[in-house]
């Protein structure tokens, strides 16, 4: 057979074209594990490439911002406010990171309403900084009277937020009360308290929660199967895009712009809030922690619909770059920026919608154990 | 002449029934996907979310109103005046829905506490107007156990178990932990002859299912139950709603005590919360010392009130698993067999909403009567409820029962009060009219009462 020169040509562009996709498909398909491995490998990343490192970096710097609110209240300077209020900025970085993934004890055993219930309940603080009740974190957990314990509106981030910034976030640190000291110290004893309780219940000596999802079985009490832990992983983003576009942000939005309203009011830390929350879900999605990446669900997504993972990768990126459209803060863009607050509830809903009508189906579809 | 002829014709088939008969449209029973405890309001979903997903096929408006009353239900109000969600109490039991029906589902059987989900109805001897309980005089016909800052709870509730062995014929032995309620620190003295009722919330998913259970069905119940004669006679209760001033049955509450979904959530927030609505407009302090005197009331809405409303009503039931499974198989039959659905009866069909068609004229298993039971006296609490007496309970839909603990796995606890910590511990429970019943069961083999069991887990 005489072939040619142009056909000689396609032949050889065919050949080295195959030959190219072959060692492509080879290393992006990882043929160095079945998919049941991956799926196992997917779950196991997900606990020791993002979820340990995280809780063990939040636990860090919760313990920092107890120093710095104790340094504030020994010696109050403007810089040491100015310190408190970065290490409480610091902190709500890995806690809203930490929400791209709400599976296990912080849902069922309360450290989300522990350390982030909303709103803050100006009349029930007033009456306790003015009463002689001791302000500690005793107090405040009910630990020396359950049956007189604060509601959770006395405890966490907001109320710690209202204390170091105050309303308008004027706060002057030389008008702090003892009173108001005592609260603070109380209050960043016991977010610290919480999130050490959170990172250890995922460690081994108590509940042990990352060995619980990376062993499911029909004895396991949270995930029967593989395809149930995938699935509440998968859930636990669209859990976050959908608290972030149809509740944290919307609410104040929409229809009638109301800054009181929003997540953090009174330091104006909302759009981070917001941005570090898609950033969480996409470290969950792509398994990856501050430089270290594993398995993940992108990678289990790509073995058999590589379009679709793409799709998701992107729609993660315009989520989260368009936070970077603002150019004021949540509290005013909402009146002053609000097509920039639409561009990005419709970039979460874009991705919100993916996940839950193409992501879902692909879990029920190929994860069959 | 035509006109004429087309009355005859229409006269002719009125005569012979054809107009007047309704086409039947029910397949056969085995026609049926018997996943579908909810019908088309069903959805597959056995996780921690299994209670909270709304019913599919929603329009985009009723999904938003669906989305706003979630929020509603999850809201934390916070002591008025406030910016925003004030009017908690002054005196409740919980701040928010989501607290005492944890992920739209139970609560947990403690009082007091931030995520307690027991609450306390209490009354005296006697009838309201409407043929309700007497509230006692100072405290209404539900104790407040919390107060905000400066204002007093009427009073503490104080439990306490004690624990008594079970045992089977093959030795196995089961520990029921029996409550004992007292009430502490009343704000102001009790009288002596009051009664009290200490009730965990249960689960709210499907409810909209039940509102629209005909209440003929109910009554047909009720009817073939005296009719079999077999010790089971359950009655409906018959209550106040509010909302159209008129004696209605009761399908909602732990004893039949609510006529609706708008009841059932209006009065969670005013009695439970200290939330006032258009429905109820006055401060449940009001006369008391609690008494805020704030021109604040209602404190929610009308649109937030029925928001939260659709919410409920719209929740949709968990999916069955494992139902080709022989074991599930077997205690299905076992449980026919001990008699268990002739109260707890599986299959219903709804009437017509015009609204919803994924909850209208709906096939579901919700394994309940909707009626009222005489338990006996180890389940009893001696307190009447319009036509419930003291030993009198409804019986509770039993749809998701084998998931509530994967939907909270600190909240999974039975009966009215949360007394059982197991479906077991709860079967063992029943007296009165269900006596024979749980006589029945604890004569079964070990397998036997594995397979029942594995049944009901499979709900």
């Amino acid at each position: 057979m005489k072939l040619n020169k142009f056909a000689k040509t396609m032949v050889i562009a065919a050949m080295s074209g195959t030959i190219f996709l072959s060692s492509c498909d080879k290393t992006d398909k990882q043929k160095d594990m079945s998919f049941p491995e991956m799926e196992t490998a997917v779950i196991n990343d997900f606990v020791d490439v993002v979820a340990h490192p995280l809780y063990s970096k939040f636990e860090i710097l919760a313990q920092n911002l107890k120093v710095a609110v104790q340094e504030l209240s020994d010696n109050p300077t403007a810089s040491n406010l100015d310190n408190a209020r970065q290490a409480w900025k610091d902190v709500r970085v890995l806690w809203e990171q930490s929400e791209g993934f709400l599976i296990g004890p912080v849902d069922y055993l309360n450290y989300d309403p522990y350390l982030d219930t909303w709103p803050t309940d100006y009349q029930a603080m007033e009456a306790l900084l003015s009463s002689n009740t001791p302000i500690t974190v005793e107090y405040l957990t009910g630990l020396d009277d359950p049956e007189n314990a604060t509601e959770l509106t006395l405890r966490g981030f907001h109320p710690l937020e209202y204390m170091l910034w105050g309303l308008g976030g004027n706060r002057d640190a030389t008008t702090f009360t003892a009173r108001e000291k005592e609260y603070m110290i109380a209050l960043a004893t016991d977010i610290h308290n919480n999130v050490k309780a959170l990172k250890e219940s995922w460690l081994p000596g108590t509940i042990n929660f990352g060995e619980v999802m990376k062993n499911p079985s029909v004895t396991n009490e949270h995930f029967h199967s593989k395809k149930e832990a995938l699935e509440a992983i998968a859930n636990a983003l669209i859990t976050i895009c959908d608290e972030v576009g149809a509740d944290k942000m919307s609410v104040p939005y929409d229809p009638v712009p109301d800054s009181t309203l929003s997540e953090s009011p009174y330091s104006h830390n909302s759009l981070a809030d917001f941005k570090n929350n898609i950033i969480g879900a996409r470290n969950v999605y792509l398994s990856s922690f501050e430089g270290k990446t594993g398995k993940s669900l992108s990678v289990l997504i790509k073995e058999n619909n590589r379009s679709l993972d793409n799709e998701i990768k992107a729609k993660f990126d315009v989520a989260i770059n368009s936070f970077d459209g603002f150019s004021t803060t949540f509290e005013d863009a909402i009146y002053n920026q609000r097509n920039q607050v639409q561009t990005t509830l419709d970039a979460l809903a874009s991705l919100q919608s993916t996940i839950g009508t193409k992501v879902i189906p692909y879990i029920q579809q190929y994860v069959k154990d | 002449m035509k006109k004429l002829a087309i009355f005859g014709l229409i006269g002719s088939l009125t005569f012979t029934g054809i107009l007047c008969k309704k086409v039947n449209v029910d397949f056969d029973e085995t026609q049926y996907d018997a996943r579908l405890s909810g019908g088309a309001a069903t959805v597959f979903l056995s996780n921690s979310q299994a209670f909270g997903s709304m019913i599919e096929g929603l329009s985009p408006w009723d999904s938003y109103i669906h989305g706003v009353g979630d929020k509603m239900f999850s809201q934390t109000f916070v002591t008025a005046p406030a910016p925003h969600f004030g009017g908690l109490g002054t005196i409740y039991n919980n701040v928010s829905c989501i607290r005492c029906h944890m992920g739209d589902g139970k609560g947990i059987p403690t009082a007091g506490s931030f995520n307690s989900g027991l609450l306390t109805k209490i009354s005296v001897p006697g009838l309201d107007e409407n043929g309700g309980p007497l509230g006692v005089p100072g405290f209404g016909t539900q104790l407040q156990d919390k107060a905000v800052n400066g204002k007093s709870p009427e009073a503490k509730v104080k439990i306490t178990y004690q624990d008594s062995l079970v045992s089977y014929s093959d030795g196995t032995a089961v520990i029921l932990r029996k409550p004992s309620y007292t009430l502490s620190n009343p704000y102001q003295t009790l009288p002596s002859d009051y009664m009290m009722s200490v009730r965990l919330g249960p689960p709210v998913f499907g409810a909209g299912l039940l509102e629209l259970i005909p209440e003929t069905t109910i009554l047909s119940y009720a009817n073939a139950q005296k009719a079999e004669d077999k010790g089971v006679k359950g009655i409906p209760n018959y209550v106040w709603d509010e909302a159209t001033k008129a004696l209605k049955i009761g399908r909602f509450g732990l004893k039949a005590n609510n006529p609706s979904i708008l009841m059932q959530v209006a009065g969670a927030f005013h009695q439970d919360m200290g939330i006032t609505s258009p429905l109820f407009p006055v401060d449940n302090a009001y006369g008391q010392m609690q008494y805020d005197g704030l021109k604040d009331d209602p404190e929610i809405t009308d649109s937030m009130l029925m928001a939260t409303v659709f919410y409920v009503r719209t929740l949709a039931v968990p999916a069955r698993r494992d139902i080709e499974d022989p074991q599930v198989i077997k205690g299905e039959q076992l449980f026919k067999q001990l008699n268990c659905s002739s109260c707890h009866i599986p299959q219903a069909k709804t009437g017509v909403d015009v609204r919803l068609a994924q909850i209208s004229n709906q096939r579901i298993q919700a394994f309940t009567d909707l009626l009222l039971h005489d338990m006996g006296p180890g389940l009893a609490d001696g307190r009447p409820d319009y036509r419930a007496s003291g030993s009198h309970w409804k019986t509770p839909a039993l749809w998701g029962i084998g998931l509530l603990q994967r939907v909270n796995p600190t909240a999974a606890f039975y009966l009215h009060d949360g007394r059982a910590r197991t479906i077991e511990e709860a079967i063992l429970w029943h007296g009165g009219e269900a006596e024979n019943s749980r006589k029945a069961f604890m004569k079964l083999n070990t397998n036997d009462r594995k397979a029942v069991l594995r049944f009901l887990n499979s709900l």
